[in-house]
Formats: C-alpha cells, structure tokens, sequence
C-alpha cells in the first residue's frame, strides 16, 4: 500500500514537467510581450527594454525554461512579473479560498446527488425520478457563469438574502457554493443512478431480497457499496471540473481565490505566476485522483488485494 | 411501474424555471439608509499590483498609493495646472536647474518629519525602478540644500519634470523609515508608509485593500472626511453594478455603458458623467497600399458616419471627434478638423487617387466595442465601394502585429495622461514608430521637430504653437480617422458627495462623506 501510494507521488514529477513544459512553451509563443504589458502604452520603447532586461525575457526561451525548472526544483517558483512578490507567497494567500469553495461545493454536491440518484433507482420512472433527471440535465447544460448570475439577481439584488460577492462570513458562502456545485451534483446524480439500476437488477440482489433482508438493508449494504465506485470514479473526476469550474464562479461572485488570480495573470502574460497556478492546479487535482483511487480500495477489498 | 409521468414533470421543471426568470426580473431596488457610514467602499475591476510606489505603473495600485503617499506636486484637475503638495514653491533657475522648497511641518505616518533628503533618496531609488525610473530620467541629480531646501539638476531640459513629480511613481518615501524596514528583510511593498491623508490598513489579495484616516495629515483643506476607505475588488460588471444597487459599495468605478441607463434611471443612485482623456480611432499603415496614397486616406475621413460608429461603441457615452488629441487633455490645442461626413466628397477623392472601382483591406482589432465599430464602418465603407474585412484577435496579439506593421489598418485607441509629451512622442513621432505606439508608421521629419522643441522650450506659447501645428499636419496629412473621445462614468450612491473625479484615471476619494 505505501509503496503504492510512493510511486503514485513519484509520477507526480512526470506529470508536472510535462504539465510545466507545455504550459510555459505556450505562453512564450503566444503573443504580447509582459514588459510593455505592464508598463502600458504610453511608456517609452528604452523603458520597455530595461524592462524586458531585468525580467530575463530576453534570454532563449529553453534558457528561461530550464532557469525556472532549476528554481522550482529547490522550491522556488520564481516572482510575479506584476507585483514583484514571490509566486509561491501569492498563490498560497489565495489557494485555501479556492480549496474552501470546491471542497464546500463538492460536499454540496456528493450530500445532494447520492440520496437522489439512490431515490431515483429504487424509484425508477417515479415523479421523483423524472424531476430529478430533468433537474439532473439542466445542471449539467447550465453554464455557471450564468446560474451565479441568476442567484445574484434573485437572492441578492432582489430579496438581498445573501451579499453579492466577497468571502466573508458564512453568508457568502451560499451562493458560490451552489453556483460551483451544481454540474457536478447534476452530473454525480446520473451516475449513482444508473450505477444503482445496474448492480440492483443483479442477482445476488434478488437473493438478499429473497432471504428476506428489509429493503434499506439491502440498498444500503448489499447495492449501494457496489454501486460506488464509479461514482467514485467520477467525484474525482469532477474535482477537476471543480478547479477549473472555480476560475469563472470567482469571477462572478469576486471570491478572493486562484481561479481569478490565474486569469489575470494569464492577461498580463506573468508566466511565473501563471505557471505557478497550473503547477498548484496539477499537484492538487493529482492528490485528489491519488486519493480516490486509494477511497476504491476501502469500498472494494478485491482492489485493496491488489495494492499489495 | 408508472411511467406516463415524464409531461409532468417536464412542465414541473419548466415552471420552476419561469419562476425563478419572473424573480429574476421583479423585485425592488434601493440600499436603504447609508447616512451614518464613515467608512467608504469603492468597487474596482482589479486588484492591485503592489503598494511600493517604485514596483507599480497601475490604475488600481494607483488607488491606494495615492492615498497612503504624496508626491511633490499635484495636478488640480479644475484648471489642469500643476500645483504643490509636499512642495511649497519651485522656479527654474535655468533650463537644467529647478530649486524646490517643501512644505513645513508635515510628518509621516510614523511621526518623522519630511525632509530633502528624503526626497533625493525617494527620486534616486526611483530613477533605479523598471517601472518607474523612466519618468525621471531626465534627473541628473537632487541637491539637498537644507532640511526643506533642494535643487534638482537635470541632464538635458525638459518640460515633462514637473507632471512626471506628480505621478504616483514620483511618490515621497520615508528614508529613514524605508532603509530600515529592507535592511530588516521586509518590503515596502508589506507595510507601505507615506505622508498621505490615509494609512495602510490591510490588503486581502483578490479580495480588498483597507486604508484608515491618518489624523494628523498636513494640509487641513484636503484631509480626509471619513474615517477609512476599503476597495473592494469585483471583476464581473454585473456583479459589480448589483453591489452598488444593494447599498454593497458606495463608489462604483468602471461602469460597464451597458449598465449605465439603469444607473441614470435609480432613484438612490448617481452617474457622474465627465470628459474622459480616452480617444478612439481607425489608423491607417501609412506605408502600405493603399493607404500609402493620402487621397485614400482622406476619402476614408469623408465616408464614415461617426455617429453611427459612437452609439454602436458605447451606447452614445462620448463624443465624435475630427481631432487627433483629446480635447479633456492637457497640451489640447483646437484646430479645423476639416472633414465631415460626405460619401460623394469620398468617392471623387478614391477616383482622383485612382480607386474609382474601390478596393478591399483588412482591418485589425480587439476588444468588442471596437468591433462594434468596425461593423457601422464596414457598412459604411461598402457605400463608396471599398470592401473591408474585420479581423479580431486578443489584445495582446493585437499590439504584437500591430507593432511590427503587419496590418493595413487597425482601430485602436489612446488615453492621454498629464504629460503631453506622452502622447505626441509615442504615437506621431518616426522615433516610436510600431511597438513604441506610433502604429501608422508615419514617419515626418517636421512632427518629429516641433515635438522635440515642444517638450523643451520654456516659453508655453511657443509649445502650444508647436502643438498646434503638429495637428493641423496630422489632420491635412489624415494618417486616421479619429472617431471618437469616450465619457468618463463614476456611479455611486446619490447621497454621497465629495467625490474627486478624474480625466485620466486619477480618482481621489478623501472627500467621499454622507
């Protein structure tokens, strides 16, 4: 198991020069250049240069690349071309807000969308079913951009319920919250739900039942354990989707996190900064998939078997 | 099992939907009695970069330096003259030679007195800043003469000393203060120190800054008049508008047009509407075909209805313009713009030079509003016979090819600061000609003159005269088409006064009260 778990955090370092690789080799090619960016239009081309100078973007590209790969080995991830603070220092001031909300909205969305999907198969084609598969497709087509919006309009601008945006206090929380949460509690619920239907119509199901096992017993210990793995599968999955989810909801609802912080940087062409967040972005949604697969062997001895 | 079920419970689904749309669109406006706040909140778009005046050439960091620190002169933007701040008087003794006197008696937020000295190490550890060391590079040296006393020495003359002093770059640090805090290994940029009307509170990044009213601010007329300010930073538009509406932020800079008439129309809010030194263009790439030819670019002057371009770029929030400098801004000389809108006038000119049967080019540009432009312009153009295509690309791409004269034409624009030469340098010298700004390429050895003595001669007559005529050139020579000067927007709650507006982006708020 630890040897397991040893070589899962060793193919982090493949995973992050691939990752490190493709990122900075793109936004060297893409176009603009970070000095003039950051001096503006009405600075003159000497300034612009001097510049360019003191923030080595005048060395090859591989040199750059190489020079950062150096740092980033003795756990430097180099300093903001923006605001001249130490990457790491900017990213972890505002990591913990983007962990908080997609931790809080994958909660959300794993509290709603397993009693659902459950409810949903025993009750197959019932009026709880339908609601929740029509809710469960406009969660997954809802942009949320757009559902963080309506929620602003609804509960803030209208009934003021909740504050518009920030992060402070509890209250905050809510919307963010169900904005981020949303597609992917749409997306946990088709799952469980067709998984549940699979492992329900099986055999040993219908023994159990035949025995004369109460019916909770039977979903709960003989169905739903079986049923969860690849709604583990897909947690992990959504995870990412949750990072990524992140950089818009943060946007709508000013949440101080990495999301927003990444997008800008990726405007002002801070490479540094930029390759820092998608580092981060990369350790954590590795972790996480590191952690599921570890969940399976909990849920299924037969997994845990093999780890040895 | 039951199953016709499902026509239920899609119209159960839709309902839900159109009710939450009928919520979305009801409901009241209004914030609700803010008479008794002391402490501000302003809503800007982005955070800020860093809060060591040296280490920031920002709008947003701007905000909050401008506050905390003060710099040796002002621009009083009622008369667009530079007046004192720290500075009690200054002459030129010559052209190289300017003597400065400072204020007495103010003190920094740490009780230590303001000296020269603390001025030559400011300017000095300025003119070593990536950022903003090119504002003062015309500063040979600071000469320290008494405690208030000092002369600053140029290396060649410049008209541009004095809006460079008052750039929040040029901000006055504590010496004492500074060298010990980076000797003890931390940064200005964490604990930032100056002589302004407010003091460094706490900065969230991402989130807000905080500033709290320093008591003992030397100038009593220009004190603060509440008790804090906290920026909160909202990049979405629309959230930014809705916390304005629910009372969230007391100022909202960056009003998105779009929002603007439902601001104009609330009962508990203001829209402060002012000339804003923004300009808008189409420009030409006077080196290539065939807008090498200037007939050409006449024409294009007589076929555009700015008009048209203005309501479809900002719902009509500006005005047209035949000039080719903003006229809120300071070096503004007015001159005869000669064109107006006339197709006939357009297509004899495109025949004289040879277009009788018009001719198609490729327009460069990024961002929405200027492609709104462009679409009014491409309509405009197909009725003298010209076909224009539209290429949009993100700005930064834009700048790069713009700089390096791939385009034909390109619509762009411009905001002018408190320096003149800023403007005229950048974008119609041959010496900044592409990435430097000048993105026509035109290249006139008598421009580059008359903007060479404008930013050196000491008599303000001859400089208008020389801004004067490098305009009329401009317009004769018709290297774009100007289109339009954008309005300003501030909008805030309708109670609140004393707010201090800007042309160019310098926003004060010491004055904000209920």
């Amino acid at each position: 198991m630890y040897k397991y778990v040893l070589k899962r955090l060793l193919m982090l370092i493949p995973v992050i020069i691939g990752v490190s690789f493709l990122v900075f080799f793109i936004m060297s090619l893409s176009p603009g250049d970070p000095a003039r960016t950051i001096l503006g239009e009405t600075a003159p081309i000497e300034a612009v240069e001097a510049l360019r100078e003191e923030l080595g973007l005048n060395d090859p590209v591989l040199k750059r690349y190489v020079d950062y790969m150096g740092g980033l080995l003795h756990g430097d991830m180099g300093t903001s071309y923006k605001s001249n603070r130490p990457v790491f220092d900017e990213i972890m001031g505002r990591f913990p807000a983007t962990l908080k909300l997609s931790l809080w909205g994958m909660l959300f969305a794993v509290a709603l969308s397993i009693p659902i999907g459950i409810i949903s198969a025993t009750k197959q084609y019932s009026l709880v079913d339908g609601v929740s598969m029509v809710g469960a497709l406009l969660g997954v087509a809802t942009p949320n951009f757009w559902l963080g919006l309506i929620l602003i309009i609804v509960f803030s601008l209208n009934l003021k319920w909740f504050p518009s945006g920030g992060m402070d206090g509890w209250k905050t929380y809510i919307m963010p919250v169900i904005t981020l949460g949303t597609g992917c509690m749409a997306s946990i619920t088709r799952t469980t739900r067709s998984s549940m239907l699979e492992v329900i119509r099986q055999d040993y199901i219908r023994t159990a039942r035949a025995k004369g096992v109460k019916q909770r017993v039977v979903i709960t210990r003989h169905a739903l354990r079986n049923a969860l793995i690849p709604v583990i599968t897909v947690i992990g999955l959504q995870f990412g989707y949750l990072l990524g989810g992140a950089v818009l909801t943060e946007t709508v609802f000013s949440w101080p996190g990495v999301g927003t912080y990444l997008v800008n940087s990726i405007k002002a062409k801070d490479t540094p900064s930029v390759m820092g967040c998608v580092i981060v972005f990369s350790i954590a949604f590795s972790i996480v998939n590191l952690l599921v697969d570890l969940l399976y062997a909990f849920v299924d001895p037969r997994i845990k078997s093999k780890y040895k | 099992m039951k199953r016709p079920t499902l026509k239920k419970t899609v119209s159960l689904a839709l309902a839900c939907v159109l009710s939450l749309s009928l919520l979305a669109g009801c409901g009241s406006s209004g914030s609700g009695d803010n008479s008794d706040k002391t402490v501000m909140t302003i809503g800007i778009s982005a955070d800020l970069s860093s809060l060591d005046p040296h280490l920031q050439n920002d709008t947003a960091s701007g905000y909050a330096t401008r506050h905390i620190y003060s710099t040796l002169v002002l621009l009083d933007e009622t008369t667009n003259e530079f007046v004192g701040d720290l500075a009690e008087s200054w002459e030129a003794v010559d052209d190289v030679t300017y003597n400065f006197k400072l204020k007495e008696g103010v003190t920094f937020h740490n009780g230590d007195t303001l000296t020269s000295e603390d001025v030559k190490f400011s300017l000095e550890r300025q003119k070593e800043s990536a950022k903003v060391g090119h504002l003062v590079s015309m500063i040979e040296s600071v000469e320290v003469v008494d405690d208030l006393n000092f002369v600053i020495h140029l290396n060649s003359p410049s008209n541009a000393l004095i809006s460079s002093l008052a750039h929040m770059g040029s901000a006055i640090l504590d010496k004492t203060y500074t060298e010990e805090l980076e000797a003890s290994g931390k940064t200005l940029a964490d604990a930032p120190m100056g002589t302004g009307q407010y003091t460094f509170k706490e900065w969230v990044p991402g989130a807000s800054f905080e500033l709290t009213k320093y008591d003992n601010y030397f100038d009593p007329e220009r004190a603060a008049q509440n008790d804090g300010l906290i920026f909160k930073i909202i990049p979405e538009e629309t959230s930014r508008t809705i916390a304005l509406e629910n009372g969230e932020i007391d100022v909202m800079l960056n009003v998105p047009a779009n929002d603007a008439d439902r601001i104009r129309e609330s009962e508990s809010l203001a829209l402060d509407e002012f000339g804003s030194t923004r300009s808008e263009f189409l420009l030409f790439n006077v080196t290539k075909a065939p807008f090498d030819n200037v007939k050409v670019r006449q024409a294009m002057n007589y076929a555009i209805n700015k008009d048209d371009v203005l309501t479809a770029m900002v719902n009509g929030a500006g005005k047209t313009t035949n000039e080719y400098f903003n006229s809120a801004a300071i070096g503004y000389e007015e001159v005869d713009g000669i064109y107006t809108y006339d197709p006939a006038k357009a297509k004899e000119l495109l025949a004289e030079a040879g277009y009788g049967d018009g001719f198609t080019f490729t327009c460069y540009l990024a961002g929405d509003a200027r492609n709104r432009a462009a679409t009014v312009i491409q309509a405009n153009l197909q009725e003298i016979g010209v076909t224009m295509n539209i290429e949009m690309m993100e700005s930064a791409t834009f700048y790069e090819r713009t700089g390096k004269g791939e385009h034909q034409a390109a619509i762009s624009g411009w905001i002018a600061n408190a320096e003149p030469d800023n403007t005229y340098r950048p974008l119609f010298t041959s010496y900044s000609v592409g990435d430097g700004g000048n993105r026509s390429f035109y290249s006139n050895p008598e421009v580059d003159a008359l903007v060479d003595d404008a930013a050196v001669n000491p008599d303000p007559a001859a400089v208008s005269a020389d801004h004067k005529q490098i305009l009329e050139i401009l317009v004769n020579d018709a290297i774009w088409v100007p289109l339009n000067e954008w309005t300003g927007m501030v909008a805030r709650q309708a109670n609140l006064q004393g707010i201090g507006l800007s042309a160019i982006g310098m926003e004060r708020f010491e004055g904000l009260h209920y």
